[in-house]
């Protein structure tokens, strides 16, 4: 088996060697883990290629899995695409990759109690206080209290990205991260579509994230409470991320609240059930900081819950993720995690950054003004593309225009140089073709650390295209997680 | 069970009713025009507006153009228009799916997929229907239809959910809206008992109230007003009858609230419901006793619902405190 591409469905499939092929070698052999489903890829015809997409994409369309794109007129509700061809990654890489992600989770978790407490890599200098201090991010009201196991992020998506020089994190959502949901529904659409090929493969599970995820919130409530009330705080069925909010509470048997569900007595959370007022032990929060708690934070948020913070301030409720998270997934925070890690741990970082150049360094602002024409900039407390220059893609009279607001407030951006993501092959019509592949995986700890072998990798369907994103032409594929018979 | 869950479901309940009840209205309604004299057909739109407390469009006055034959079809046109998809018109039957799908929407994963599926299927079918195509076509049957997409979401629902205290709220939704409705209709119909030359033709209530067979089956295909009034409050095993819908109403909150049912004093909605049951099972049923059986039946009904949101939905956080 093995040898050179031999499906029709593979002519004209491009092996151009400036981006990691995550299937090929350089020299157009299928790596070692694929092998085997290469060989039975080959071997299928594109007409049954093109039933197993539809299949997969049927069962997406009935299980409603869907996103909203906000629109200028209108919101329109879209079946998210997905490619039923699985990336796949080998076993062992993976192992490395988890152990990178388990050392990052730690290190982020001592800084966030570090920055709330004594403040010391802020006093070391390792990473400047104004920048901290100075976030709108940064929760005073957290100042001193304690979190369970000191554990401030609970649910973890960090976005990897792969170059011949190996994974590295692109960026770490510590709020309130999404897609689990995706990845979820990704494995049942390929498991059900190609049971065979599936079972062939010896692909690590993923299904008991669920679980994971209910053991893990179940971990952080009180001990004197045997028997924890967990609720899901939803901002409700307007917010984009609605389905997987009721994807989750249902897979865990939760209720899912709104913030008018909830109700705050003598420091103590109740939830309005048909039956009375039920107390509430945890609550996994898919909204924001701001809106919380309209008392504590933004006034005019009718989606929180007024007084919730200080239920959490005495310790009768838990919220997951923390409060105050958000200060250390902001984009310039993000280029000191290596040095945290060497700070806190006194290890070297298993898995790599991207690498940034922090403007607020002289050195750092000099080669991202030599080099513009080359880099991506960013402002560091935004996301979603705000306040970005992409150099390659900027005319030079943006690019001058752009360095001059560089110039004036250097310590509000950073620049990285512009990516060559990897590639996997995805099923376009009738043939297979390379697209760019980003993957998010989710890390859960409680009182220890939990990574399901997998996640949700995205991948931009438009050719030549590397933005993942779903809003623009963004899809997601299986993410496999191989493992190799020794011998 | 969230209340506010609870509350969803109630309502979409309630919604899904009403619009099954005014699309049987307006089937009636519409249907009375091919062989009824044209003062009968005003009146019984007049009825229709009355029995669901909808302002009809100002222009029309039923007393003016009564015996107009002219404006008759023209004037059944625009006001089955305004009572089916006028969107300004929260009484209209796309209207009143609107908010029963919307109410659906906001606790999707409370109903089964097949639930969801059929109500979303139905009420995009719905959505694309203009007054035109219903009109040129047979109006008749897209009001059978619409009523019949309702019966099978119930049936879907029978089947597909958990019969737990979701199903029991949607249940006490349904029969509360169906009493206060059917009330409503026999109200409207009333006064036509005593004036023997107001002509109605009683099947059109019968069928109204989708008990025009079960009638027949009961006291055979002769129609007598008084025993047609009778039928529809007190007869207990036809489904659109007042005292069937107070018994599920008395069964369906022991279900949901059997600590309220049980101990005295009885709960406030299960004593409403005791009251309810009572009124339509004892009354000696004498002729001149539907005013007052209606009256009664009307005001209890419109407690009852108060009663059931204070209890169960939107009760004060400090009473709940107290209770413990």
């Amino acid at each position: 088996m093995g040898g050179a591409a031999t499906s029709p469905a593979f002519d004209r499939y491009d092996f151009d060697s400036t981006f990691y092929d995550e299937m090929f070698e350089e020299d157009g052999q299928p790596r070692e883990h694929c092998a085997e489903f290469h060989a039975t890829l080959s071997a299928t015809p594109p007409e049954e290629l093109q039933r197993i997409q539809e299949r997969v994409t049927r069962s997406f369309l009935h299980e409603g899995i869907t996103f909203t794109v906000y629109g200028d007129e209108q919101t329109i509700e879209r079946v998210f695409p997905i490619d039923c061809l699985p990336r796949m990654v080998r076993g062992d890489e993976w192992d490395e990759v988890a152990r990178g992600l388990e050392q990052r989770i730690r290190a982020l978790n001592l800084f966030l109690h570090d920055i709330y407490h004594r403040g010391l890599i802020l006093r070391d200098g390792v990473v400047p206080a104004d920048m901290i201090y100075g976030s709108k991010h940064y929760r005073i009201e957290m100042r001193d209290l304690p979190v369970p196991h000191d554990v401030y992020v609970s649910i973890c998506g960090s976005d990897l990205v792969r170059t011949h020089d190996g994974f590295a994190v692109l960026e770490d959502n510590l709020r309130v991260p999404s897609g689990v949901s995706y990845m979820l529904a990704c494995r049942d659409a390929l498991k059900r579509s190609m049971p065979r090929r599936y079972r062939r493969s010896r692909v690590r599970d993923v299904e008991q994230y669920s679980q994971l995820l209910l053991g893990m919130l179940a971990s952080l409530a009180p001990p004197h409470v045997p028997d924890p009330t967990i609720v899901l705080l939803t901002p409700g069925v307007y917010n984009s991320a609605y389905y997987e909010h009721a994807f989750l509470a249902r897979q865990m048997g939760i209720e899912l609240v709104e913030g008018r569900d909830l109700l705050v007595h003598n420091e103590r959370v109740f939830m309005r059930t048909t039956e009375g007022l039920r107390r509430v032990d945890v609550i996994y929060r898919r909204i924001d900081d701001d809106f919380i708690d309209p008392l504590t934070f933004r006034p005019d948020s009718v989606l929180g819950v007024p007084g919730l913070f200080h239920a959490f301030r005495a310790g009768r409720v838990v919220i997951a993720n923390a409060p105050g998270t958000g200060v250390a997934d902001d984009k310039g925070v993000y280029a000191y995690v290596p040095r945290m890690i060497r700070y806190y741990l006194d290890e070297e970082p298993l898995l790599a950054n991207v690498p940034t150049n922090l403007c607020r360094e002289p050195e750092g602002l000099q080669y991202t003004l030599d080099n513009l024409d080359r880099l991506v900039v960013k402002l560091v407390g935004e996301s979603g593309g705000y306040g970005m220059l992409v150099g390659p893609h900027a005319t030079r009279a943006e690019r001058a225009e752009f360095a001059e607001s560089l110039k004036a407030d250097p310590a509000s951006y950073i620049s990285q140089p512009t990516l060559a993501l990897s590639r996997a092959p995805c099923l376009i019509g009738r043939r297979i073709e390379p697209r760019h592949v980003d993957l998010r995986p989710f890390i859960l700890t409680g009182e220890r650390t939990d990574i399901v072998p997998g996640g949700l990798c995205r991948v931009a369907l438009r050719k030549g295209s590397l933005v993942v994103n779903s809003s623009q032409g963004g899809g997601s594929k299986d993410a496999w997680i191989v493992d190799v018979e020794d011998g | 069970m969230l209340a506010r869950v609870a509350d969803n479901l109630y309502w979409m309940s309630r919604y899904l009713e009403r619009a099954d009840q005014t699309a049987r209205l307006l089937d009636v309604q519409v249907g009375s025009l091919a062989d009824h004299p044209a003062a009968a057909v005003a009146r019984g739109w007049r009825r229709l507006f009355r029995a669901l407390d909808v302002e009809p469009p100002g222009r029309f006055d039923f007393f003016a153009d009564a015996a107009d034959e002219n404006f008759l079809l023209a004037d059944a046109f625009a006001l089955a228009d305004f009572m089916t998809f006028e969107a300004d018109n929260p009484g209209s039957v796309r209207s009143l799916w609107a908010r029963a799908r919307e109410n659906a929407r906001q606790v999707r994963q409370e109903l089964t997929s097949e639930m969801w599926s059929r109500l979303n299927r139905s009420w995009l079918k719905l959505r694309d229907t203009e007054i035109l195509s219903v009109w040129s076509d047979e109006p008749q049957n897209f009001y059978k239809d619409t009523s019949a997409a309702i019966y099978l979401f119930r049936g879907i629902t029978d089947n597909s959910l958990r019969h737990g205290l979701a199903w029991d709220f949607i249940r006490l939704g349904r029969f509360i809206e169906r009493i206060q409705l059917t009330a409503a209709i026999l109200e409207a119909h009333r006064p036509a008992l005593g004036a023997d030359d107001d002509g109605l033709d009683w099947t059109l209530l019968l069928r109204s109230c989708a008990s025009f067979e079960p009638y027949c089956k009961h006291h055979t295909a002769l129609i007598e007003p008084r025993q047609v009034m009778r039928f529809l409050l007190f007869e207990p095993r036809s489904p659109h009858s007042l005292r069937f819908g107070a018994e599920m109403l008395r069964v369906g909150l022991r279900r949901i609230d059997p600590v309220g049912g049980g101990r005295h004093p009885l709960a406030p909605p299960h004593r409403l419901a005791g009251r309810l049951r009572s009124v339509l099972a004892y009354s000696s049923a004498g002729e001149d006793l539907f005013e007052t059986t209606l009256a009664q039946v009307r005001a209890i009904a419109r407690d009852l619902h108060d009663q059931i949101v204070r209890r169960y939905i939107a009760y004060s956080a400090d009473q709940a405190l107290r209770m413990g």
